[in-house]
């Protein structure tokens, strides 16, 4: 009876240590745990400050291509300015057309005088026939005169005879003098006509060049927005992802807070057994103790685990990286 | 101007996500991890909306709109409760106390901010 007694006793005190040990256990997984949820968390967090960079990033690299396009919120911007451009050249090719159709009567206007200096031309030509033909008149009655020798008549044979001379000498003068006007006035039609010329063709084809470089500029242009568009909803696209991204991380929310429900129960559980625990022997408690803590430190490969453990761990944890 | 959304929970990834979605959609946010510091956070700043969990520690949810409403700047300020909360006693609690909208975590972006929008004026 009291061998039983004694085995009962000893049994009690077995089973109180036993309980002592698996408290100090319970209380080092707790410790695991709660590294557990802080480990994830911290992790988490340093995820979606990442995510939200990239969003951040995104969003400002579709900003800066839009101001580098110049693009205001109505749309407006390069395409403004293609217009005011090729407004301005509408407006210069008018006038040049208009400085063209105003040489063109300019030469219109020179002929039409050409045609009168022709006009002056025959006047002038028939003022020195009239000269020629009094001449004749003069000469006749110089013949008469010679016969008749009557001094009024010697005169008048005298007066016309000066009066013809003058005739023809003023009829070859306005004759030389319009035939000059008239080869001038015919070059600067010619070189009107051929400025004109000039400037229309210049004008062609500076008006074709600048067409050509605003098509470019607006085709460029036309492509950089759809670029720009295509960024933008790339960009959109990226935003949600990294949106969804972050939402499933929520798991870690729920995965805390079941663990921290377990951890809940387990610090319960470790209180309940905190009474049995004043009964159990300190002699057997540590190799008790060193037992369960040895089973988990097998199982365990990290150093943040062993360091929960605290068991006697020989190899060092001190860097992440060793080289042999 | 922005609109300021308060985002209360003890929890930084929460937190962090529920800003990161309202930011999405041009709130301005500040943070607290409970109760407390959202009172202190808020001060009597105007606020547009309020995004609070119920279970935190040293001031719940609950506790917290009930302090909220007593001011006059938050009367009418929307309240929406987050949490992984699904009892119906709670619900009923969070309701009583002045929240605008109960939601469940997990959220979903876009179901957060149909509400959202449906809350803020």
């Amino acid at each position: 009876m009291v061998t039983n007694q004694s085995a009962q006793s000893k049994n009690r005190f077995a089973d109180h240590t036993a309980v002592a040990a698996i408290v100090v256990v319970l209380d080092m997984l707790s410790a695991q745990l709660a590294d557990i949820a802080k480990d994830v968390e911290t992790s988490v967090v340093c995820v979606c400050t990442g995510f939200s960079g990239m969003s951040q990033r995104a969003k400002d690299a579709l900003g800066t291509a839009s101001d580098a396009l110049n693009v205001q919120s109505d749309g407006q911007g390069l395409d403004s300015l293609v217009q005011r451009i090729k407004i301005s050249l509408e407006i210069l090719l008018r006038r040049i057309e208009s400085s063209r159709d105003f040489s063109a009567q300019l030469a219109r206007d020179i002929d039409e005088i050409d045609e009168r200096m022709e006009l002056l031309l025959s006047f002038s030509d028939r003022l020195s026939t009239l000269g020629n033909e009094a001449k004749k008149v003069a000469s006749v009655s110089i013949e008469n005169d010679s016969q008749s020798k009557d001094e009024f008549i010697k005169d008048l044979r005298e007066q016309v005879s000066i009066l013809a001379h003058a005739t023809t000498g003023t009829g070859g003068a306005i004759r030389g003098m319009v035939s000059g006007l008239k080869r001038t006035i015919s070059n600067t039609a010619t070189r009107v006509r051929g400025k004109s010329n000039e400037d229309l063709e210049a004008a062609a084809h500076s008006e074709r060049t600048v067409r050509e470089i605003l098509d470019q500029l607006t085709e460029s242009y036309a492509r950089m927005r759809t670029s720009l568009t295509k960024a933008a909803s790339m960009s959109r696209q990226l935003n949600m992802d990294i949106g969804q991204a972050v939402m499933s991380m929520q798991f870690q929310d729920r995965v805390n807070q079941r663990i921290e429900h377990l951890l809940e129960t387990i610090e319960e559980l470790a209180t309940e057994l905190q009474p049995y625990t004043a009964e159990a022997n300190p002699n057997n408690l540590k190799s008790i103790t060193d037992f369960w803590m040895q089973r988990v430190a097998e199982r365990s490969t990290m150093a943040a685990e062993r360091t929960q453990i605290q068991t006697d761990v020989s190899e060092s944890d001190d860097s992440s990286i060793e080289l042999f | 101007m922005s609109k300021i959304a308060l985002v209360v929970d003890d929890s930084t990834s929460m937190r962090q996500m529920v800003s990161f979605t309202l930011q999405s959609v041009g709130f301005d946010t500040i943070e607290g991890a409970n109760g407390c510091e959202a009172l202190e956070v808020a001060g009597d700043k105007p606020l547009d909306l309020v995004i609070t969990d119920l279970n935190m520690p040293e001031m719940d949810g609950i506790t917290l709109i009930r302090e909220l409403r007593a001011k006059p700047t938050y009367k009418f300020t929307p309240i929406l409760l987050l949490t992984t909360e699904s009892q119906d006693t709670k619900k009923q609690e969070g309701k009583a106390a002045g929240a605008t909208g109960w939601m469940v975590k997990p959220f979903n972006t876009d179901q957060l901010l149909t509400v959202v929008r449906k809350v803020v004026k």
